[in-house]
């Protein structure tokens, strides 16, 4: 017992003693906003965000390094009365690239970590896991998987059922996100066939809910393929082509199972015309639920606009943008996002639903205080016009 | 006598093999534009003045070097140091080989005595190899004219064409459109750990979300699916 109690005392000396050796790095920043919302009532909105974090590289070419990032949050969400509340650790990283050099690298990250799919319409969160990246002459390949279930219910993000609502709007400030695991696997190959690049992915997520408990009401598992295309049809004009075919389970404890087939179509153009302008234009097709396909259900629950609450399920939405950088520490963006229903619904009769329009400017006073001025009006097909409009300050010290 | 005797016999080689070194030639100097000589010695360099293969050559703030090499034309911006590591005539081509440890150079490919150029320029991230065009490297590839092969520390390769930037992310090559995105020089909200792209795919894909991940936001720690299977009643 002395002699494994010295050995751990050993081992954290040792380790303690590596930190000042190759400089620690760290930082704080601080995030408030403040603004105001009429969705059908006016209310005020405030956030408030510190994050502190720390990087300890352990070596002097930092091939290897462990990142700390943790945050306390404090809001007042538009519409409530109460402020919400609670403390997280955002990244918990241990990072490393053991092999470097020519025709192959490969690295890895394990611990609490941010993913994300390569489309961003899936998946785009944190995970408890790792994600191993291999470089090679004719492309990349990234691997990674993760549980869901040790994250703060508030920041889980992966909220698919109605269990998973359930615990995510829990009182409790440290109730755990859903009980998940999830998997990604990507290909990227550039230049495959003569300019064109090619994504393969492959994503999925197992509900483990069934196995921690058993008064379940619903649960659900997906898997999702994606197909995407991308590259120049002039030299400042880009496309992607963008293809995701959706299946799963879903699994009723009163009602038996039902499959979860869907599908996103992508569109994007990208248009360069002078320096500091980007024009896009985008358009995304799902289709509405039929005999065969049910929604669109992404792991990374999102909304399809800003003010617009809807999901990417049955939706037909036409999007285009300008984003303007005259100087570097000016930048403007204005967006138009039109959204459709791929089908009738049993609440609304024709596909028009609503129209989004945004507008953004982003100031940076100094190298580390910058501001974001946000606004946003939805014009809904069948109800009073929405609005929205906030500032954010964010230090770093 | 063993000495001379493989001496002429590399030199028979290279008869044989048809290749020829060639010197370059400082066409115009501005400024502060200095060669380290064989002692180590660094001597100020004027037009007229003869390149050998291996000369490191550094320019000072707002000096700039124009050499000839063969019928290319090289341009050496401010602030860089490079090795002239090879210029060499064959009997199909001319090959020279540049090594950019710090800095930007223009290069014009021309093409000698009707011969194919086999041009390449050498970073500690990346390697730019061309023939016939226009072109500039630096931290990035910008090509003027023509095309350019640019490779990875890893080896993938991406050819680019005239009016296209090429850089490095993550050790791989990054598409044009992820380029010009990054020329766009938008201002980062947020930087901490958990901000940052680490993925090779991510950071150079056209199709990949432009933004990093989004941190959580505390106005909205909690978004609901709206178009879920089941409707949610929550109490």
């Amino acid at each position: 017992m002395k002699k494994r109690l010295r050995l751990i005392t050993q081992a954290i000396v040792l380790a303690s003693a590596m930190i000042p050796l190759f400089s620690a790095d760290w930082g704080l920043e601080l995030s408030n906003e403040g603004g105001i919302q009429d969705a059908g009532e006016f209310s005020l909105m405030t956030d408030h965000k510190e994050t502190f974090w720390m990087t300890f590289p352990f070596n002097r070419k930092n091939t290897a390094n462990l990142a700390i990032e943790g945050s306390l949050y404090a809001s007042l969400p538009a519409g409530s009365e109460d402020l919400t509340y609670f403390a997280d650790l955002d990244l918990f990283r241990f990072s490393a690239a053991p092999v470097n050099k020519q025709g192959f690298k490969f690295s890895f990250d394990a611990g609490r970590i941010p993913v994300s799919d390569a489309t961003g319409f899936i998946l785009n969160q944190k995970i408890d896991g790792m994600e191993l990246r291999f470089s090679f002459p004719f492309g990349n390949i990234d691997f990674s998987s993760g549980y869901t279930g040790l994250l703060n219910a508030r920041s889980s993000k992966s909220v698919i059922t109605a269990d998973d609502g359930i615990d995510a709007v829990s009182d409790d400030i440290y109730a755990f996100g859903s009980k998940r695991v999830i998997g990604k696997v990507i290909i990227q190959i550039p230049q495959a066939i003569g300019n064109i690049d090619f994504v393969a992915e492959g994503v999925g997520q197992y509900d483990l809910r069934r196995y921690f408990t058993s008064s379940w009401q619903e649960i659900i598992d997906t898997a999702y393929g994606t197909i995407s295309l991308s590259g120049p049809m002039m030299n400042k004009m880009y496309y992607s082509l963008t293809g995701t075919y959706q299946t799963g389970i879903q699994e009723l404890a009163d009602d038996g199972q039902a499959s979860e087939n869907s599908l996103l179509a992508a569109a994007r153009l990208d248009l360069f015309p002078a320096k500091g302008n980007q024009l896009f234009a985008q358009f995304i097709y799902s289709p509405a639920p039929n005999d065969f396909f049910s929604g669109y259900i992404p792991i990374t629950v999102q909304t399809a606009g800003n003010l617009f609450a809807g999901g990417y399920a049955n939706l037909m939405r036409a999007s285009a943008g300008w984003n303007f950088n005259p100087v570097k520490s000016f930048n403007l963006d204005f967006g138009g996002k039109v959204f459709m229903n791929s089908g009738e619904t049993a609440t609304q009769s024709g596909t028009y639903n609503a129209t989004e329009i945004t507008g953004g400017a982003t100031i940076k006073a100094t190298s580390d205080l910058r501001f974001r001025f946000d606004s946003s009006v939805l014009l809904p097909n069948s109800q009073d016009l929405q609005y929205e409009t906030s500032l954010k300050a964010i230090l770093e010290l | 006598m063993k000495t001379k005797l493989i001496s002429a016999g590399i030199l028979f080689a290279l008869v044989l093999g048809g290749a020829y070194a060639l010197d370059g030639q400082i066409v115009s100097v501005s400024g502060k534009v200095e060669a380290q000589n064989l002692n180590g010695a660094w001597i100020p360099l004027k037009a007229g003045d003869t390149l050998i293969a291996g000369t490191m050559i550094s320019t000072g703030f707002k000096s700039e070097a124009t050499v000839k090499l063969g019928a290319s034309v090289l341009t050496i911006k401010p602030l860089t140091r490079m090795t002239l590591t090879q210029l060499l005539e064959k009997e199909d081509t001319v090959d020279t080989e540049l090594y950019l440890e710090v800095g930007n150079v223009k290069a014009e490919v021309n093409s000698l005595n009707n011969k194919k150029n086999g041009f390449t320029v050498r970073s500690p991230v990346a390697t730019a190899s061309v023939r016939g065009t226009v072109f500039e490297m630096g931290e990035e590839l910008v090509i003027l004219q023509g095309a350019v092969v640019f490779t990875s520390p890893v080896g993938q390769k991406r050819t680019g064409s005239a009016g296209q930037e090429l850089k490095i992310t993550n050790d791989s090559v990054s598409s044009p459109v992820a380029a010009l995105q990054n020329q766009m020089e938008t201002i980062i909200l947020s930087s901490t750990p958990s901000t940052e792209v680490k993925s090779a795919i991510l950071a150079t894909s056209i199709t990949a979300k432009m933004t990093s991940t989004p941190a959580v936001s505390a106005s909205t720690p909690v978004l609901l699916p709206t178009n879920a299977t089941l409707a949610l009643t929550i109490d």
